[in-house]
């Protein structure tokens, strides 16, 4: 029995090596180098956005909070019953998305999690794409890890996603003929006319844009960068720009959470 | 877009709870509101969306109006207003938001002042308990 035991304990410690040898890859920049989009804004945005009650976005997050709590659907629960009553707390799930899920088998954002919560829990009707009360929900929920810093995986089921969309941000689309790498990469920090150039990271998003005088999810901020390049843009929520997402997040992984940021 | 058939837009308030008698203290307001300016074009039809914006802002202080504000078509959605008020005496701060429309929504708060020696300030004439012996 106790040779079993042994056996056992070796073949463990064997494997757990191996999952130790993850997949992994370099970062286009140093841990001292990364930096949060608000670094590139002006101050004038960035006290706009540090104050909690100046900030428009926090419109969004308090209508998220309502939402949370409204019954909705045949079953007559609400988002809380199951989440916050029976200790299943939402505070740091935004730092994981997007993931592969277990049941869909396939990599989904925060936004889709939210819709599938809706339809197969709570037998209620999916919220549309950029509708306002999924950008609220998704607000609020990635308002509750705000201050943690960004972990997303990247190795086991994850790993196709990640280098489909790691191949998307080094494409170059559109008759500009433009890649991601091209402007976040090499050039970030200079003057694109008269804002400066980000990082291209994703720590603040749901964020609120002042050209749209509203919240806008990722998936939106992709279309108007492909439209900027002049490429025809995805649908919201088309898979390769989840993997696409996943690769820009996985870029920022250890960066705060400051999300709803404002930008202009 | 927000929903623009939606009655209940947000509106938010930040005050003082409690204030010194003459103090200068900073108020802010946020009012949520698409602000539609009436020049945008649908860009499928072409149609005008129309112009829908908040055009008055009423500051009142114990029901007397302190200032009157009157906007017109180019400030930003969610309008954000701050201003400074000089306080006397404990009142009722009301601001109301009217837009074009006719469609009105308030927002008011409590503020407490206090004297040197900590007593609240009224409003109106209040007895001192104690002088007024004869009734029991």
């Amino acid at each position: 029995m106790k040779k079993i035991k042994n056996y056992f304990i070796k073949f463990y410690i064997i494997f757990s090596f191996l999952c130790g040898l993850a997949y992994s890859e370099e970062k286009p920049y140093s841990l001292n180098e990364l930096k949060s989009g608000s670094h590139f804004s002006r101050q004038e945005t960035r006290d706009i956005e540090n104050d909690e009650f100046s900030n428009p976005g926090m419109i969004w997050v308090e209508k998220g909070e309502e939402l949370f709590n409204l019954i909705d659907g045949s079953k007559n629960i609400s988002c809380n019953n199951c989440h916050d009553q029976s200790g299943v707390s939402l505070v740091g799930v935004a730092i994981n998305y997007p993931k592969v899920d277990r049941e869909k088998r396939k990599l989904i954002n925060l936004e889709q999690k939210i819709n599938f919560c809706r339809t197969e829990k709570m037998n209620a009707e999916s919220f549309q794409f950029e509708s306002d009360s999924l950008l609220s929900l998704t607000s609020y929920i990635t308002y509750l890890s705000k201050d943690m810093a960004i972990n997303v995986k990247i190795d086991g089921d994850a790993k196709k996603y990640f280098l489909k969309g790691k191949e998307l941000y080094y494409q170059r689309v559109g008759q500009m003929n433009l890649a991601c790498n091209q402007c976040h990469d090499e050039i970030a920090g200079s003057y694109l006319r008269s804002e400066k150039i980000s990082q291209g990271h994703v720590n603040g998003f749901p964020s609120y844009l002042m050209r749209w005088d509203s919240i806008a999810s990722v998936h939106r901020r992709f279309q108007f960068c492909n439209n900027q390049a002049r490429a025809e843009p995805l649908e919201i929520g088309h898979p390769d720009y989840n993997a696409l997402q996943l690769y820009v997040t996985w870029r920022g992984n250890s960066l705060l959470i400051e999300s709803p940021s404002v930008r202009r | 877009m927000a929903d623009e058939n939606r009655k209940n837009w947000r509106r938010r308030l930040r005050a003082p709870e409690t204030a010194i008698k003459g103090e200068i203290i900073t108020i802010k307001t946020m009012a949520e509101h698409i602000m539609e300016p009436g020049v945008r074009r649908d860009p499928d039809t072409g149609v005008i969306y129309p112009k829908k914006i908040i055009d008055h802002v009423y500051v009142r202080y114990n029901g007397k109006q302190v200032f009157k504000s009157q906007w017109y078509s180019g400030v930003s959605a969610n309008p954000f207003m701050a201003f400074k008020l000089k306080v006397e005496s404990t009142g009722l701060l009301e601001i109301e938001w009217v837009d074009d429309y006719g469609q009105s929504t308030f927002k008011r708060a409590v503020i407490d002042v206090y004297n040197d020696k900590g007593e609240l300030i009224y409003p109106f004439a209040v007895d001192k308990p104690g002088k007024n012996k004869e009734v029991i």
